[in-house]
């Protein structure tokens, strides 16, 4: 069979194609075309579905298809008013450059000093056991010139998407809403954003007894807060720990550190008098701390990273002499960028904070966030000049780029995206007749998704297929000799048959679709794959929309027989473990994957400290969940902006969520 | 007339109070709004603690009159998705921007559709008239987001003139979403400044004063246009309040930190204090311009008697 794609939402199926394998619509779920691409009804009943279920996103589509024609009808009277070129001659030759895509821009010239770093806990990245190459290749790039004089322009603007809860105190809504206060406060530690590991940041060197419980760490001295006469200091940490993990701090991380940081009992608020004081922490001296923790933990260098988002540090100082109030107005910290002003779900300006910051000195003077919830509004802001760099979603980047603009692409995917497998759970919720339990149905689901067409159909081939969820090449834990499951509906077929499903008479289940922030296509990746699941045989009953009623059926472990569309950050294989494959005894979170055997690992290697034994832990944790075909993996995806190549040199994005949000001290602007 | 005015307040705190109901258990229906504001890793002892202090474990009538009990005494709570900030203060700090945009649209919307709906009736039948008809059309069938965006690419994108989005850029600020939310209403109020001319211009008195030989700006704009205004003004009134609470999406579309986009942002969020707060507050807001476009047509029009 012979599929053609000849748009992301008109798929055509080849005349002579076997009919013998192929459903009575086509094999993608979409409208079948003829020779004269007349539109078939589809006959499926997910398609009916879909087709229902999608009338009013068709209808949003539509009106946006009709504004894109008056738009571009009306683009053809003139340019871009904002658009002239730089007068410098290096922008003006940008300005012609047709489809310029930026590459990953390199590791940011000015980093840390080395230090005594030690350990480097088993389980996270490390290239020389990275294994395989990506699957595929980040775009072809075109790098721009930076050129020496006087720059542009003094103002960095960048349009992203609004975080989900906006407060200027981070722990007060945690994950990555935190992620547009990382210009102005830093953490102890920081990744490479070119090999995942752990870099020192505000800790300047650390160590790590035998038995991973005690910890010691020297602090970088003098580091000014935005804060007349305030250094950071070991107060300023303690003080941090106590918000991270204060009882009422949404931070994803606020029980790993009262577990290992904080008193007994449940998490707590602290009076005035016990800021900046833990019996858990020792106070060597100003830059110098010991903790003696809970419990053995070798992931320090991790949890404490910027990359997490949690733990960013707060001053004790202004806290005690202003007040929370006056904080969470105008909050400090010790980045290359302090607070100026802040429009609630409008804007946010930094400007540089230092002539000389220990780290960094950004190249732009200013830097303005600008929250647009609209993707065509962010198109606008950076084709009108308004916007240096934007988000911008993948189905519109082919008009940015034809416009002059170039799309720049994280180091690192920052998105991992599979389908869940619901229902693998331990025996207390295991339902026995649920098809999902049976690793040879798990296997015909996976043997019915044809990757490659979604790749293309979809993610303009971006996506880096996966083969095991949560294990990327650049984990030491991963095995190279993992394959991706091929697409093959005749082997999907006979493993069905193998399982006990007559031919034609498959499984019953749910597939569960909603759209997530960074990934919009997972409701749309949902219709092709419903398809080839009816086309080898399941019934499949597709619940297509939002992605809030999925996250309460699965936090209740209800998932029984259900699929669902799921993405993450890039993350540690241990990390998603954690997250998404361990029960609830093991301070799991998504119970997408609950075994004996992997739970026995995984508690195996939360415990150890001996870095050998992790790594195998790790490994065997792996090969068993691929063996089991635990869920349907997809691919990892890159984070991509939008930028201003008049404006712009070089921007580098770094893997996380929010990339557009991070960064941007290492951001270069052109210069003439 | 006071006893008029005694039950339609009482009709009106009615109508607050079920909707107040409606939205309460409406907000409920989507979903858990501990499962999208907090953290997907976070721990179960953490959820029970947030929807503890979030008081969604009491019994669904407790929630709703502690709910109630709160919004008479003007504590509308605290914003979940804002760690914990006062609504209070993010409607006192979003409200002057809304107000300020409907206000404007208002504006827009009543100096185009006047000024056009008059002289198409008095050109009626011409080619002004289907022109007219044309823009009216064009306005009512066309969604307020769409003419937004066609705004901002051709305005700011492709001539420069105006920003595309935000609101600090002064007056030039508000041009945009200010136009593409008062637009909507152009073709209602023209086509009942039309109909209410025509009305007005095959009268008696009309006709008498053309056959004096008044000149017919004046006929028009001083004897016909006064007395045409009754019917556009009750639907101006009305309009008011639809500029305010419909101002969601254009809010959206161009980043203008009101309270639609609170709403949008807040419905996203399942966060049900600020949902409830500013769906109420819309309410009222209906309500009161309701009431008090009734008790004014009531006093403008004598032959109105209750």
């Amino acid at each position: 069979m012979i599929i053609r794609y000849a748009s992301k939402r008109n798929i055509s199926v080849d005349n002579d194609m076997d009919f013998q394998y192929l459903p009575p619509y086509d094999s993608n779920g979409f409208d079948r075309l003829g020779d004269t691409g007349r539109r078939i009804k589809p006959t499926s009943q997910a398609a009916q579905r879909w087709e229902s279920m999608s009338r009013g996103l068709a209808l949003r589509t539509g009106i946006v298809g009709l504004l894109a024609l008056a738009v571009t009808a009306a683009m053809a009277c003139g340019a871009p008013a904002e658009q002239e070129p730089a007068t410098s001659a290096p922008a003006a030759a940008q300005q012609q450059l047709p489809a310029a895509t930026q590459a990953p821009a390199a590791q940011a010239p000015e980093q840390p000093t080395a230090t005594t770093a030690l350990a480097q806990p088993a389980g996270m990245s490390d290239r020389a056991a990275g294994g395989a190459a990506p699957t595929v290749a980040p775009a072809a790039t075109a790098v721009p010139e930076t050129t020496a004089g006087e720059p542009v322009q003094a103002d960095l603007r960048v349009a992203i998407t609004p975080p989900y809860a906006e407060n200027l105190l981070g722990w007060r809504v945690g994950g990555t809403n935190q992620g547009i206060l990382q210009p102005m406060q830093e953490a102890l530690f920081q990744r490479d954003y070119q090999t995942w590991e752990a870099k020192p940041m505000l800790a300047e060197s650390w160590s790590v007894s035998p038995d991973g419980k005690e910890w010691t760490f020297k602090l970088r001295e003098n580091v000014p807060f935005h804060h007349e006469g305030d250094t950071f200091g070991v107060s300023d940490f303690v003080f941090s720990f106590q918000l991270w993990s204060h009882a009422e701090a949404k931070t994803g991380f606020g029980d790993f550190w009262h577990q290992i940081l904080g008193p007994e009992g449940e998490r707590q608020t602290w009076t005035a008098d016990e800021l900046g004081t833990a019996p858990t922490v020792t106070e060597v001296s100003d830059s110098e701390m010991v903790w003696n923790m809970n419990r053995p933990e070798l992931w320090i260098p991790f949890y404490a990273s910027e990359a997490t988002t949690d733990p960013l540090i707060y001053s004790l100082d202004y806290w005690q002499t202003s007040g929370e109030e006056a904080y969470a107005a105008s909050p400090v910290g010790t980045g290359p960028w302090q607070h100026v002003s802040y429009e609630q779900g409008a804007k946010l300006e930094y400007e540089r904070a230092f002539d000389d910051h220990w780290r960094v000195n950004p190249d732009f003077e200013t830097l303005t966030f600008f929250f647009a919830e609209e993707d065509l509004t962010r198109v606008a802001m950076l084709r009108a000049g308004e916007a240096d760099i934007a988000e911008i979603p993948r189905e519109l980047q082919g008009e940015i780029v034809n416009a002059g603009y170039a799309i720049t692409q994280s180091t690192l995917p920052a998105f991992m995206v599979w389908i869940g497998i619901g229902g693998q759970y331990l025996e207390d919720r295991r339902d026995a007749n649920d098809p999902n339990t049976n690793v040879l149905v798990r296997r015909a689901m996976n043997h019915a998704m044809d990757r490659d067409a979604l790749n293309e159909a979809f993610f303009d081939n971006k996506m880096e297929l996966m083969a095991n969820t949560g294990w990327h090449p650049t984990d030491p834990s991963f095995d190279p000799a993992w394959e991706i499951p091929a697409y093959d509906p005749d082997l999907s077929r006979q493993l069905l048959q193998e399982a006990g499903y007559a031919d034609g008479s498959g499984p019953s289940i749910e597939f569960m679709a909603g759209k997530l922030v960074g990934v919009p296509e997972l409701t749309e990746v949902a219709v092709p794959m419903i398809s080839w699941l009816e086309a080898v045989g399941f019934t499949v009953d597709a619940q297509i929309g939002e992605f809030q009623p999925i996250r309460t059926r699965y936090k209740a472990r209800e998932m029984n027989s259900v699929l669902w569309t799921h993405r993450t950050g890039f993350w540690p294989a241990g990390r998603n473990m954690r997250v998404y494959f361990v029960s609830p005894s093991l301070a799991g979170a998504v119970y997408m994957y609950e075994d004996p055997y992997t739970e026995d690992l995984f508690g195996k290697w939360q415990n150890s400290v001996d870095e050998e034994e992790r790594l195998n832990l790790m490994k065997d944790a792996g090969q068993y969940m691929y063996e089991q075909n635990a869920t349907i993996p997809l691919g990892f995806l890159f984070a991509e902006f939008g930028m201003n190549p008049n404006v712009v040199a070089e921007y580098s994005v770094n893997n996380s969520y929010f990339g557009g949000m991070k960064g941007h001290e290492y951001t270069k602007v052109v210069r003439q | 007339m006071q006893r008029f005015i005694f039950l339609r307040v009482i009709q009106s705190v009615l109508a607050l109070l079920v909707i107040s109901a409606v939205v309460f258990a409406l907000a409920r229906v989507t979903g858990d709004p501990v499962a999208i504001l907090l953290p997907e890793d976070a721990s179960p002892a953490v959820v029970e603690q947030v929807r503890s202090k979030w008081g969604l474990d009491q019994p669904i009538y407790v929630q709703y009159a502690r709910y109630i009990g709160n919004f008479v005494t003007g504590d509308f709570g605290e914003a979940w998705a804002y760690g914990g900030v006062p609504i209070t203060e993010l409607i006192a700090r979003r409200l002057p921007n809304t107000i300020v945009l409907a206000g404007f649209a208002w504006i827009i919307s009543a100096s185009i559709a006047l000024p056009i709906g008059v002289m198409v009736a008095v050109k009626k039948d011409s080619a002004f008239d289907w022109a007219g008809k044309v823009v009216a059309l064009i306005g009512q069938s066309a969604p307020s987001f769409a003419i937004g965006l066609i705004l901002m690419w051709v305005f700011a994108v492709i001539l420069g003139w105006l920003p595309t989005s935000g609101n600090d850029a002064g007056f030039k600020s508000i041009i945009l979403p200010g136009v593409a939310l008062g637009y909507y209403n152009v073709a209602a109020v023209m086509r009942l400044t039309r109909s209410s001319m025509l009305e007005v211009l095959d009268t008696e008195y009309v006709k008498l004063a053309r056959i004096k030989g008044m000149p017919e700006r004046k006929v028009i704009w001083k004897h016909c246009f006064r007395n045409a205004l009754i019917v556009p003004f009750t639907y101006m009134g009305l309009i008011g309040a639809v500029l305010l609470t419909g101002s969601v999406v254009i809010e959206t579309v161009f980043v203008w930190p009101g309270l639609g986009d609170l709403a949008i942002d807040a419905i996203r969020n399942r966060d049900f204090p600020v949902i409830q707060s500013i769906v109420i507050l819309f309410a009222a807001f209906y309500i009161f311009i309701n009431l008090a476009v009734d008790v004014a047509y009531a006093y403008l029009n004598p032959r109105i008697r209750y």
